[in-house]
């Protein structure tokens, strides 16, 4: 069970949270004519990452916020967490 | 029948309780021992070795090892009905007064087995047999070679009974857990415990903690006697109280983030377990994990390795040290290392006569060559068993010198137990689970911890290291002890490493993996055919597969694939450990949750009101929801009937709890629901309410319910009873996420209020006396509309809003007055009964609405259903907008809400079923679509349906198909509305 | 025509307990509100409002517990006014009131084996250190969300869902049942 770091509440069980897919995935304005194909984009298509993923997470049985996470798909590390809104940390070693 | 005596128990020796002596029962057979036996040891005291049949070629087995990585002695236990469990090994099982214990896998008998015949005919049952033969006739397999070949085969009978007993659950954290209490173990508890802050636990699977210690009888450490300093130490753990100290318990999972699986086995042993459990799974969450999990003693590999007395020369070892039982008077070690010398000394002082067949040539072997001829044991060095004689039990094994000794012909020595040693695996299977990497030490022939992972490091024999000095350093060293050192006698090795031999001559088998009856010479062939991966020759051979998961056969198989790869053992690699570490019972992973506790059963406020008046429940979820209400002698289809008739001719009552309710505030309340419903929100008078459609952002419904205004900035929303916690989800996700400038609260309040709806053309006659503060007139609260006031005194919403089609109101109250309002209501006479959700379903199916989930599947738009009439005419933004606009969203031919009627009155059709143009059509049927609902309607006095069809809108009057288990229905497709057309009914 | 409200709580017999590890006591009927505003005051209505997450306050028979960084449930006496004085408090502010008295139950748990009970079903660290008194939060009991609150060192607050609470006493009677004497 992993064990996450909310920013809220800090270090709390996996059970506690739901998974939320792939983060800062931007929902498309209203007024953007985008053609179905890259609608089809926003909606269906991830990353799926082999290595370090940013994620969204809510801590439904806790203290009911969303957030941010970044975790490594293949050990399952978590890296950081951070705030809704907040800017992803700077990884060492990663490519900005 | 009288007992057989225990010819093999010392009269001194062992640390079983010689004043507390027990009976049980070995296939129907009263066997003796002692308070602190095993089955096993006390069988052996008895010379029984036969105690099983092997997997495939029921060969007869005996005991081999004496703890948890016993392959071969699987019994059954039998603890009374309901407490039956097939598969436990007898060197864990502990002996009880009372207990009865059974063989598996042998007919009629185990001594009289006629499966036996396999071992003859083996040839046929080679590694992947199964593959190659039984293949013939095709319709054979199923119904004749299976069925034999498991009945055949396999382990124990799976029990018949539902388990009795009962299991718990307990999540622990702490800062250190040590796992094993062998020397290494309890010198890292004693290191990582000093400090009282520091909660550490100490877990061992053993009925006693001390590892090896409990049978290494002559050991030193610190110039006391081993078992002194045990008993010192356990003294000293006890007393610290941040020590948690395990016995009977497995670290069976090694999971993410350093949470270890526990299984405790709290209560078997107990005569009176009074109101324990049976068995407890820990989830325990540790800052750091310290392995000290040992290491397991590898079997020889030579023809005939498999007779029964033949046993690990460490475990005989035990069996003397600990159990005061001696497993054979005439014992031949047959050995690769010096370790087993110990057991010869020993051996030899308790009267046996010892022969050591060591492979090594003398220059290899050390001072315990001379110590152990000094004791007056036979010495046959550079010499391995290369055969094997006896049925029940081994009484010969044929001896030749080791290639590039001096040639000489083998010959035959006589005994009655036999001890082998081919080296120590450490024990890393829960090190590898927790994903570290594995290096090999070539010096050692084994896999060692490399890099780990996690939070854990590993410490004794179970990275190598084998002196009792540096196993007790190691220990304290990493529990984060210093200034410290150990000394310990020292413990004979010089392991010759190199795997095992011998090539299998003649016919005799030689067994790698005992469990699954797996030989060499099966390996030979897997690598033969083609499967050089070690992976691929596991699963070929199934080496390693069986419930002892390879302990002691991994390290074996893996030598004889390098060598016949001809390539180091290093490069060939090892299979992946698995969870759990031993069999764990299902009771154990269940724990608390299963039957009436396995979820919530969630009942509504006026529950007790519906049994009292004869409801027949159903289960929406986890909640518990009246079905149909039964009167005397009705049938559920007579109750529905009654019940639809009644709403429509008078009143009707129904129990809508269950329904979630949110409720928004904040002055952005009305934007945020506009951008969240299909339908316009912001025109939504105060006192007013409209039916909104909830969509995902691909333009597909999810959800439906009621928007209400209650106030400027207050709103009250209704969802389905299925769907309420995942609109809670979908609407918190947009507010933090999506829209955070918006100032709107979204607060749950499903159980808050209790919801009486009240149907049917005299509803408002029943409500109005009851009714304070509120004016329900028809002209004062037309349809769709919300009021607030008091019902009977307490405070009440009121909605006037219908689900049947009739009038309707639901009377919204604070839960503890529900009971109290549906008596109030009930007590009003003019006809009104409680109908229940089938007679609702009916009457909504009458009408034409939808309930998601049903006619929707989540592949829906609001115009499939017919709702494209509530589209927007200028919203800037919804969930949902951009997913409408999709071509696949307008494209002609997508399924659409339709009615059906059967030719036939009193047909019902089967939901789901598929419809087709024609019965006739030439098959594959082209599927023009699926029956949503189907029902005997009472108000229509006929069986209606609605349905998704292709184009369905411009099709009503066509005539199609739809299947049947048995045939075929004719049906007509309509409009999707069977009662009051007009909807006029609605506005009474 | 009925004159009195009937009030019907959700069936609870009376305390129930199991040797000296652990007794189950009914919450009685109180008031609950749900209180959400980005920026909250620290005192509204006899409420000590500023506190951090996952922590209460007491005043009297008025607790505050801070469940999320804007929400905040608020537990008092069946006779007590806050609901107007909390509202009228927080009236120019944008905010969220919502009285949910009847929608939860609770027990309070009390005795020296009540974390290992707890914990038969919660999966958080109840060592004083991970969880002091005065924290509360919302968690899990088995299948059950809760909201746990640490009064002493050895009691325990649980509130949860009306429709859960029977699943939510069974479930702790079985955790405890291993402590109950022969």
């Amino acid at each position: 069970m992993l064990l996450i770091d909310c920013p809220y509440c800090g270090a709390r069980p996996e059970i506690e949270f739901r998974c939320g897919g792939e983060a800062h995935i931007t929902r498309p304005a209203p007024e953007a004519a985008r053609d179905d194909e890259s609608f089809a984009q926003f909606l269906y298509f991830r990353r799926n990452t082999k290595g370090m993923l940013a994620e969204n997470w809510w801590h439904v049985h806790g203290c009911q916020r969303w957030f941010h996470a970044l975790r490594d798909t293949q050990t399952d590390a978590f890296a950081a967490t951070y705030k809704i809104g907040a800017t992803p940390p700077d990884l060492p070693g990663s490519a900005s | 029948m009288k007992p057989t005596s225990q010819s093999h128990r010392l009269d001194q020796m062992g640390r079983i309780d010689r004043n507390r002596p027990l009976t049980f029962t070995f296939n129907g057979k009263p066997i003796q021992g002692y308070a602190g036996d095993t089955v096993a040891s006390a069988l052996l005291a008895h010379g029984i070795h036969l105690v099983g049949r092997s997997f495939k070629y029921h060969r007869p087995r005996g005991i081999i090892s004496h703890g948890s990585e016993e392959p071969n002695a699987l019994l059954r236990v039998d603890r009374g009905a309901g407490r039956e469990e097939p598969n436990n090994r007898a060197t864990v099982i502990e002996a009880r007064d009372g207990l009865q214990v059974f063989s598996q896998n042998h007919w009629p008998s185990l001594t009289l087995d006629a499966l036996e015949i396999n071992d003859l005919l083996s040839p046929i049952f080679s590694a992947g047999f199964y593959y190659k033969t039984f293949m013939w006739p095709a319709k054979f397999w199923k119904k004749l070679y299976e069925p034999l070949i498991r009945r055949a085969s396999g382990l124990g009978e799976a029990p018949g009974t539902a388990d009795l007993d009962r299991y718990q659950h307990r999540f622990a954290h702490c800062e250190v857990l040590v796992v094993g209490a062998g020397p290494s173990g309890l010198a890292a508890a004693l290191a990582a415990s000093q400090n009282p802050q520091t909660r550490v636990f100490l877990v061992d699977e053993s009925t006693e903690m001390g590892g090896s210690l409990l049978h290494d009888a002559e050991a030193e450490i610190d110039g006391q006697g081993a078992l002194d300093w045990l008993e010192a130490s356990l003294a000293t753990l006890a007393s610290r109280k941040n020590l948690t100290l395990l016995t009977r318990t497995t670290a069976f999972g090694y999971y993410n983030h350093n949470m270890i699986g526990l299984a405790e086995r709290v209560s078997d042993h107990l005569a009176m377990p009074q109101h324990l459990p049976r068995e407890r799974l820990w989830q325990l969450r540790a800052g750091r994990v310290i392995l000290a999990c040992g290491a397991h003693e590898r079997p020889l590999v030579f023809p005939g390795n498999d007779r029964p007395g033949i046993l690990l020369a460490e475990s005989i070892r035990a069996y003397l040290n600990r159990y005061g039982v001696l497993a054979g008077q005439r014992l031949v070690i047959a050995t690769c290392g010096g370790a087993p010398y110990q057991l010869a000394l020993e051996a030899r002082r308790a009267g046996a006569s010892v022969t050591l067949c060591d492979r090594r040539r003398p220059d290899e072997c050390g001072p315990e060559l001379g110590l152990a001829e000094a004791a007056g044991c036979e010495i046959l060095t550079a010499t391995a068993i290369v055969g094997t004689r006896g049925h029940d039990r081994v009484r010969a094994v044929q001896i030749a010198p080791i290639h590039g000794a001096p040639p000489s012909l083998p010959r035959w020595l006589e005994c009655d137990a036999v001890g082998m040693h081919g080296g120590f695996t450490p024990n890393v299977q829960l090190y590898s689970q927790s994903r570290g990497k594995l290096r090999f030490a070539t010096e050692i022939d084994a896999f060692v911890p490399g890099d780990a992972v996690q939070a854990n490091q590993s410490a004794g024999a179970c990275r190598g290291i084998y002196d009792l000095d540096a196993c007790l350093l190691d220990g304290w060293q990493a529990g984060g002890g210093t200034h410290r050192t150990f000394v310990a006698s020292p413990r004979p090795g010089g392991f010759l490493p190199g795997g095992p031999w011998e090539d299998a001559t003649g016919g005799e088998k030689a067994f790698v993996d005992f469990q699954n009856d797996v030989t060499s010479k099966d390996i030979g062939f897997a690598v033969d055919e083609g499967f050089r991966a070690i992976e691929h020759v596991k699963r070929y051979t199934t080496t390693g597969m069986a419930t002892d998961q390879g302990k002691t056969s991994n390290m074996n198989a893996l030598g004889l694939v390098a060598r016949k790869l001809r390539q180091p053992v290093a490069r060939t690699g090892t299979t992946t450990f698995r969870l759990p570490y031993t069999p764990v019972s299902f009771g154990a992973f269940a724990g608390p949750h299963h039957e009436a506790m396995f979820d919530p059963v969630r009942r509504t406020p006026m529950h007790g009101e519906a049994e009292a008046a004869g409801a027949v429940f159903e289960d929406v979820g986890t909640w518990k929801r009246a079905l149909f209400f039964r009167r005397e002698g009705e049938t559920m289809a007579q109750a529905v009937a009654r019940e639809a008739r009644n709403v429509r001719e008078n009143v009707g009552v129904f129990d809508a709890s269950t329904l979630g309710k949110i409720e928004i505030n904040g002055p952005d309340a009305g934007a945020f629901l506009n951008r969240i419903y299909f339908n316009d929100v912001l025109k939504l008078a105060v006192g007013r309410a409209r039916y909104g459609l909830m969509l995902r952002e691909d333009g597909h419904i999810f959800d439906d319910g009621i928007i209400a205004r209650l106030d400027t900035n207050h709103y009250h929303i209704t969802t389905t009873t299925g769907g309420a916690g995942r609109a809670q989800a979908h609407l918190e996700n947009y507010l933090q996420t999506e829209w955070p400038e918006l100032q709107a609260y979204a607060t749950p309040v499903t159980e808050q209020w209790a919801v009486i709806s009240v149907q049917g053309p005299r509803a408002r006659e029943v409500l109005a006396p009851l009714m304070t503060g509120m004016d329900i007139s028809r002209a004062a609260m037309p349809h769709m509309s919300v009021r607030t006031g008091a019902c009977c005194g307490v405070p009440c919403r009121l909605f006037r809003v219908s689900f049947t089609g009739e009038l309707g109101f639901e009377v919204n109250v604070p839960a503890d007055y529900g009971p109290m309002i549906w008596r109030a209501i009930l007590d009003s006479g003019r006809g009104i009964a409680p109908y229940g959700t089938q007679a609702m379903h009916v009457m909504r199916a009458e009408k034409g609405y939808i309930i998601v989930g049903q006619e929707t599947d989540g592949t829906a738009s609001p115009a499939d259903v017919g709702l494209g009439a509530m589209t927007p005419r200028s919203k800037p933004d919804y969930v949902g907008q951009r997913g409408l606009l999709r071509a696949e969203m307008t494209r002609p031919g997508r399924k659409q809400l339709v009615g059906l009627l059967s030719l036939d009155p009193a047909q019902v059709l089967d939901e789901g079923a598929q419809i087709v143009r024609h019965s006739r059509a030439d098959v594959p049927m082209a599927s023009l679509g699926h029956v949503t609902s189907a029902y005997a309607s009472p108000n229509c006095r006929c069986a209606i349906a609605l349905a998704m069809v292709e184009n369905g809108a411009a099709r009503h009057g066509e005539t199609v198909y739809v299947t049947r288990p048995n045939g075929w229905s004719k049906v007509h497709i309509c409009p999707p509305v069977f009662v009051d057309a007009q909807g006029s009914r609605v506005h009474g | 025509m009925v004159e009195m409200p009937i009030r019907q709580l959700p069936d609870m017999a009376g305390d129930e307990r199991f040797g000296t590890a652990c007794q189950m006591c009914v919450v009685a009927p109180r008031q609950r509100l749900v209180l959400r505003c980005a920026r909250p005051l620290a005192r509204a209505g006899g409420f000590d409002l500023g506190i951090a997450i996952n922590r209460f306050s007491r005043n009297g028979g008025l607790v505050a517990a801070r469940v999320g960084p804007d929400e905040f449930w608020l537990f008092g006496p069946l006779d007590a006014p806050i609901l107007g004085e909390v509202a009228a408090a927080f009236a120019a502010k944008p905010h969220a009131l919502v009285d949910v008295s009847h929608a939860q139950a609770g027990v309070s748990l009390g005795g020296d084996r009540v974390s290992e009970v707890l914990n038969a079903g919660c999966p958080l660290d109840l060592g004083l250190a991970a969880f002091p008194v005065q924290m509360a939060t919302r968690t899990l009991l088995g299948k059950a969300p809760v909201l746990l609150m640490r009064e002493a060192p050895e009691h325990f607050l649980v509130e949860t869902a009306r429709s859960h609470i029977d699943y939510v006493r069974q479930f702790i009677r079985l955790a405890a049942r291993e402590y109950m004497a022969p």
